[in-house]
């Protein structure tokens, strides 16, 4: 076990302050088997590191609140097993995600040849949703999926360049539904800090809604739309 | 805490919470019982005594008898070794290497010494790619390494391991093992039915879920989510005296009703508000990821405490067992009857049957999906092409006008090559239109 190396980010200085506003973000974990998605989630959640983790069956799942100036961030996270024939299960999990990333070794190019699938997936997934629901003109538009590139363990590079770095950019260039790519290692905790502030810095105006109304509305649009996290926002948006 | 099921029947077994028996003497009598092959005294026993079978030692010898051994085992590996010798490795090699990397970690404690880890891992590895080698057809799943931990830790020698896991694989674990994961997902959906029967409330409540949450217990026998070797070899007792891998179904529906107070509390805490009106649902997500962990959270890591627990879990799977038979189940009806909850061979040619059945099914399975994808395209087109009102028009205006033009070429008797060619294009075009919008 490592213990904590540094606070993470700028949350602790900020608590005093009452959220405004919040938001229950969901992320999807995906990629091949041993490449690092729960360390990843270990890493976020306890700042530590275990080098002894056991394998992910089925998925996992943790949430982490984060608050950010006014903002209260509710972050759940489903971490996905790696086995191949786990695949077909994984739809249940990136369904309602507002953000998948897509976690490949840094060490192992068979395993960024996984992201290639994921990728391939979810663009599939994307399309279909857009063509099912349009987006609508009223105002709160979809938030389509965020889909991040993730290569972890970059401490075994030991500070060289990633053996197959051109097919990283080549597949940036490709795949335009990939809106970032960040360079981890769990292990050292680098970037992981970085990665997770991108996501939360990045989170949609239109996703939040307000915290005086959350008690007011939120039990009746469960009933709703339960199936549909996004829809929780309706009614508040406050941009 | 929720109370035992109030049943008015006599449960089947009374546990001897209270023995007065000691430790030594039951060791004992349970070696003489072994000594003697009296295997059904000694299944009534292990049913009815409190530490169940007390010790490794015990259970090496006692479960390959419970669940049974393949006399022409040595036989068949022989004979499998000289087939395949020199042949490249299984195709679940790396999977499994990566998996048994990752092994013994909550076990440390009854491990021993750390250093013993990597004679334990190699153990596992060679146990369960012999096994794999051995059974032909079956796949590798994660979680399955989980359950072959428990094997090489309760048996000292490898062949012993290797013979038990063998038959525990053909007997309680094969379904799992089909090149797709849809009949383990079939077994899944037992569990909410049989929820139904039992506590309706209950069933309400975790109904926005899919019964995924129970995979990991379920293909892992309990391993995955039960850090404590005890209370899982207490359980492992218990199913395998009874011999009836549908008991692995039973004692997670008692898991959820032990826990239902626990899980509601949690569910409420998650949601950050309580449910109170009826017809109110949990949101999906929320449901799921509680049901995820439940069983890691709840049953009690003291050991003291956890034996009571597993027992009235196991207490409470034999009575929910006795009320209702899976067999009145209509999620059961949809299992192959080639399924270890139905027949209990563990003969290999039973098991290509199986196969058989199942990849079929997936053939048909892609069948029918590729037949939805194209439906679902055209109905697309169609979708598409009444959104845009001028574009059908103006089609439907040039159709007019090639069949016109094409008339009028044909009963005028000209043969003007371009234009019989334009008419044609959009005679298809017309007929093509013609069957998407039908």
């Amino acid at each position: 076990m490592e213990s904590a190396t540094r606070p993470s980010g700028r949350q602790h200085a900020l608590l005093t302050t009452k959220p405004k506003r919040t938001v229950d973000y969901k992320i999807v974990l995906l990629g091949e088997s041993s490449v690092g998605k729960s360390s990843i989630l270990e890493r976020l959640q306890n700042n530590t590191f275990d080098d002894n983790k056991s394998s992910t069956i089925g998925a996992a799942f943790i949430s982490k609140k984060v608050v950010r100036e006014t903002d209260l961030i509710n972050l759940q996270i489903w971490d996905t097993a790696g086995q191949e024939r786990f695949h077909n299960l994984t739809p249940l999990y990136y369904r309602n995600s507002n953000a998948a990333l897509l976690v490949f070794d840094l060490t192992s190019l068979e395993s960024f040849k996984k992201a290639e699938y994921w990728i391939n997936e979810l663009e599939t997934y994307i399309g279909e949703v857009e063509l099912d629901e349009p987006a609508s003109n009223e105002g709160r538009g979809r938030d389509t999926m965020k889909i991040i590139l993730v290569g972890n363990k970059v401490d075994l590079l030991n500070g060289e360049a990633c053996p197959f770095e051109d097919q990283i950019k080549e597949f940036m260039n490709v795949h335009k539904s990939v809106v970032n790519y960040f360079k981890t290692s769990a292990k050292k905790n680098l970037e992981i800090i970085d990665l997770f502030e991108y996501i939360t810095n990045s989170i949609d105006d239109t996703l939040f809604y307000d915290i005086d109304e959350e008690n007011k509305s939120k039990k009746g649009i469960i009933d709703l739309n339960f199936s549909n996290a996004t829809s929780n926002t309706a009614s508040s948006c406050s941009c | 805490m929720v109370v035992l099921l109030d049943d008015s029947g006599e449960s089947v077994y009374d546990f001897d919470l209270g023995s007065n028996f000691g430790k030594d003497r039951q060791i004992h009598e349970m070696t003489e019982m072994l000594d003697a092959n009296d295997i059904d005294r000694l299944r009534e026993t292990v049913l009815c005594t409190s530490d169940r079978l007390l010790d490794n030692s015990l259970r090496a010898r006692a479960w390959p008898l419970f669940i049974g051994q393949d006399p022409n085992l040595d036989v068949y590996m022989k004979s499998l070794s000289e087939k395949t010798s020199g042949e490249e490795s299984h195709k679940d090699t790396d999977q499994v290497q990566k998996d048994v990397d990752r092994s013994f970690i909550y076990l440390c404690d009854t491990a021993g010494e750390h250093s013993e880890i990597p004679h334990l891992r190699k153990r596992l590895f060679n146990v369960i790619m012999k096994v794999l080698e051995a059974i032909p057809g079956i796949n590798y799943y994660q979680g399955y390494h989980d359950v072959a931990t428990m094997v090489v830790l309760a048996f000292e020698d490898d062949y012993e391991a290797f013979q038990f896991l063998y038959i525990l694989t053909l007997r309680y674990l094969r379904d799992h093992m089909m090149t797709s994961i849809r009949p383990t997902i079939k077994q899944l959906d037992i569990i909410p039915e049989l929820l139904s029967h039992i506590d309706y409330d209950l069933y309400l409540i975790l109904e926005p879920s899919p019964p995924v949450y129970a995979l990991s217990s379920i293909i892992s026998l309990f391993t995955h989510d039960i850090t404590n070797i005890a209370d899982i070899s207490l359980i492992w007792d218990f199913i395998f005296a009874c011999d009836e891998p549908q008991l692995i179904i039973y004692i997670y529906t008692a898991l959820l009703i032990y826990y239902k107070d626990d899980i509601i509390t949690d569910l409420n805490e998650m949601s950050d508000s309580s449910i109170d009106s009826a017809g109110s649902r949990y949101d999906t997500d929320i449901v799921h990821a509680v049901l995820n962990k439940f069983i890691r959270i709840h049953l009690s890591i003291d050991s003291i405490d956890s034996k009571l627990e597993v027992y009235n879990v196991l207490k409470l799977a034999l009575d929910i067992r006795k009320k209702i038979p899976l067999t009145k189940l209509k999620t059961f009806r949809h299992i192959s009857k080639f399924s270890f909850l139905k027949s209990k061979s563990t003969s290999i040619t039973v098991l290509a049957l199986q196969i058989k059945e199942h990849q079929q099914y997936e053939s048909q399975l892609n069948k029918k999906r590729y037949i939805t994808e194209k439906l679902n395209n055209s109905q697309l087109l169609k979708r598409e092409l009444r959104r845009s009102p001028i574009l059908i028009k103006a089609s439907l205006g040039v159709c007019i006008l090639g069949v016109i033009l094409h008339t009028t070429y044909k009963n005028s008797g000209i043969k003007v090559g371009i234009g019989n060619e334009l008419a044609r294009n959009v005679i298809a075009l017309w007929n093509c239109m013609k069957d998407t919008l039908k």
